[in-house]
């Protein structure tokens, strides 16, 4: 028995029991995100039937937390299709325990990130026209053509990985799964049998797809970036704001991918395939982008400071008082820790390295909190009369109600995709090991 | 013997050395000597006859070397009028050329001499270091009218320059050179030259296509240069002859305000469009062709 069909079979027999049969603790988890998506809908009910008021977000702060989670979601959703794309199409080694991971945070993140921008609009009944009177000369409508196109983008990728484990699923005549189940595993794969042909077509549609998705993901995320670097407004009008916000994107993705790969490796004992070398692998890719991250928060405060235009050094004055620990948290710690953590060998254990990431992706949703909030607090031309409960934000209940909603209905989706496929995709991991064997072979021959 | 030689060895050395490493201290004596003596210094003075009848008086100093003329910034120049230059009107400092200009009022201006000419002069008290100088000129009045005039189209400026003779009758300037200037932002831009007829009068046409101001106004001053009698005068008129200067800052495009977005970027939407879409086609293409592939098999 070679090495991929041992790998095979491990994997099957590790997975199939988890695909047939729900656990009490899979249920018990599950009801208590939904119980979050419960809470979740008591605030946007408050919310439609109360108004906007309910919410933190008055005058002067137009965009509050519902916009943070909003880039905040829609960053994890392009760090996934980054690095699922670049894994596959660099044909990297150590892909195949991750890449379904980062496959289902892109599209379930992308799902997720735009329904908030549904929460912050005041008059719904209006959304439509953005669809029946689009105005290409407008960022909004870039942003709405960019994320329907990333969507469907996103999910064609997706399926396209499926297919083969669709199949495999299809063809496990032994498993005792559900008619309904079977009858979708056929559907879904597509009649697909492994020929040379139908892998040929599967592995040149893939490989499109993964250059397509890394292309539209920086696209899409630099033009979410420049619905605020296009608007006079202090501390936004940057021209720095695209690549920064990639990155930072990024950041957060590979963050919340070690999170996952640490959260699948307890649940489903998956320590033989997600081994340590991943995380430090992944946790090295942390550290090289936290570097970047770094530089382009340091560059981007830096200009800002040294220009001293008024309203810019007002803005800042304030995220070093009023946001003072926020600041220090998110710009700081949430940038050094990890890096620190990576850096010095003695330090990468899984834990440490989970540790690192978590701090990460808080620390980035900070920094989006900074981006939006402190600046909306600080107009060039101020309202007159204006109180100052108007002009100062924190978010209400009903917007962190819908925040845990967010985070609930994500992390049903993840447990959900895990019964319905193997949250370790079995043909790219078959598919790593032929590659290695390849490449073994043929330095074999080489040599002799 | 040894120790005279041994000793006279290491004296020539010890000097040597000193020569060598600090020749400032075995000079400094002769050197002290030298700057003891005050360095001469010269002063030169130009003078204009402006158009109100003020005089203008631009003051050159520069102290002099053995490797030539250097100019002495910052220093007090007293100018000041009168046949004996008793009439003190100001004093000024010298800018980093070594120069300085001074207006001197005419309401301030002393009366001419017998005949008629009234002297002008700057003065440098001089320092410990450097030498006192002055500098003076004599000159007479000299008015000159600048008028303009358009004929058929035709636009000229002339000018008429004449003295006062003792009894107040007008003695015009004759068989003299005559310049025409527009200022521009760093000097006189010359437009013309003519030499006074018989009467006292010059013309030159207007030249088409100098920029004046937002209105279209332009200066133009007619000189009479370095005349032995009566020096540099100067007189000068508006005209509305010019290209008005209007700085035309039209209203910036603002794509975001216009009834269509830019064709840049349409054209740049629909090629990524297009791209991107094809791209997904071609994909879905690929499943299509997977799914024939399944049922050709199965058939």
């Amino acid at each position: 028995m070679n090495n991929a069909t041992a790998l095979k079979t491990g994997l099957w027999k590790q997975f199939v029991p988890y695909l047939e049969r729900t656990s009490k603790w899979w249920y018990i988890l599950f009801g208590i995100f939904f119980l979050g998506f419960i809470f979740g809908l008591v605030g946007l009910y408050t919310q439609i039937t109360e108004g906007h008021i309910v919410t933190g977000m008055r005058d002067n702060v137009v965009w509050g937390m519902y916009i943070v989670n909003f880039i905040f979601f829609m960053g994890l959703s392009y760090a996934g299709a980054l690095i699922s794309g670049v894994l596959h199409l660099f044909r990297s080694e150590w892909r195949g325990p991750i890449i379904r991971m980062a496959e289902l945070t892109t599209i379930f993140a992308l799902l997720i990130g735009p329904c908030f921008i549904l929460f912050c609009i005041g008059r719904l009944d209006r959304l439509h026209y953005l669809i029946m009177f689009p105005r290409i000369q407008s960022p909004i409508t870039w942003d709405v053509i960019a994320i329907s196109t990333d969507i469907i983008g996103c999910i064609i990728f997706l399926y396209l990985s499926f297919i083969e484990d669709f199949a495999k699923l299809r063809d496990r005549t032994e498993a005792r799964f559900s008619g309904w189940r079977k009858k979708m595993y056929r559907i879904l794969a597509l009649g697909y049998t492994g020929t040379r042909e139908q892998k040929k077509h599967l592995h040149w549609a893939r490989n499109v797809m993964a250059a397509m998705i890394i292309a539209i993901a920086i696209i899409v995320y630099s033009v979410l970036a420049w619905i605020f670097g296009v608007t006079l407004q202090p501390g936004w009008h940057s021209t720095i704001f695209g690549p920064y916000f990639v990155i930072a994107a990024v950041y957060s993705g590979t963050g919340l991918l070690i999170i996952l790969m640490a959260l699948y490796r307890k649940i489903y004992h998956l320590e033989a395939y997600i081994t340590k070398g991943h995380f430090v692998k992944i946790g090295v890719l942390l550290l090289i982008i936290a570097a970047f991250y770094g530089y382009f928060t340091f560059s981007d405060y830096l200009t800002k400071w040294y220009g001293s235009a008024k309203m810019d050094k007002v803005l800042i004055d304030k995220l070093f008082t009023e946001f003072y620990f926020v600041f220090i948290f998110s710009n700081y710690i949430g940038i050094l820790l990890p890096m620190i953590i990576m850096a010095i060998p003695g330090l990468r254990t899984i834990r440490n390295i989970t540790l690192a990431a978590i701090v990460a992706v808080v620390g980035l949703w900070f920094n989006r909190y900074l981006i939006v909030i402190p600046t909306l607090e600080t107009p060039y031309l101020p309202i007159q009369d204006i109180r100052m409960a108007w002009i100062h934000y924190s978010p209400t209940w009903v917007e962190w109600a819908l925040f845990i909603a967010g985070v609930s209905v994500f992390s049903m989706l993840m447990m959900l995709a895990s019964k319905l496929v193997p949250i370790i995709s079995v043909s790219e991991m078959e598919t790593v090991e032929e590659e290695i064997a390849l490449k073994e072979k043929n330095v074999q021959s080489a040599k002799a | 013997m040894k120790y005279l030689i041994s000793n006279s060895f290491s004296g020539i050395v010890t000097l040597l050395l000193t020569i060598t490493l600090f020749p400032g201290f075995l000079f400094a004596q002769s050197q002290e000597d030298e700057t003891t003596e005050k360095k001469s210094t010269s002063l030169s003075l130009v003078l204009t006859r402006k158009a109100g009848g003020d005089y203008q008086m631009k003051a050159s100093l520069a102290m002099m070397t053995e490797t030539g003329r250097t100019l002495l910034k910052g220093v007090d120049i007293t100018f000041a009028g009168g046949d004996d230059l008793s009439q003190i009107i100001g004093k000024q400092k010298t800018n980093l050329k070594g120069s300085t200009v001074f207006t001197f009022p005419k309401d301030r201006l002393s009366l001419p001499n017998e005949e008629g000419f009234r002297t002008f002069g700057a003065v440098y008290a001089g320092c410990d270091t450097l030498e006192p100088t002055e500098d003076q000129i004599s000159v007479k009045d000299l008015m000159i009218e600048v008028t303009s005039v358009e004929e058929d189209s035709v636009r000229s400026i002339h000018a008429a320059a004449w003295s006062v003779g003792n009894n107040g009758d007008k003695i015009p300037l004759t068989e003299t050179d005559i310049v025409f200037y527009v200022p521009r932002m760093f000097s006189y831009l010359k437009i013309g030259e003519a030499t006074l007829d018989s009467s006292g009068t010059a013309v030159v046409e207007f030249p088409g296509g100098l920029p004046g101001d937002e209105t279209g106004h332009i200066t133009v001053i007619a000189k009479v240069e370095e005349h032995d009698v009566f020096g540099n005068a100067e007189g000068e008129t508006r005209v509305g002859w010019a290209v008005p200067a209007r700085l035309i800052m039209k209203d910036s495009y603002r794509a975001l305000w216009s009834q269509i977005a830019p064709t840049w970027m349409i054209v740049t939407l629909i090629i990524m469009l297009a791209g991107v879409w094809g791209h997904y086609a071609y994909a879905v293409y690929k499943l299509v062709k997977i799914k024939k592939t399944a049922r050709k098999l199965s058939t």
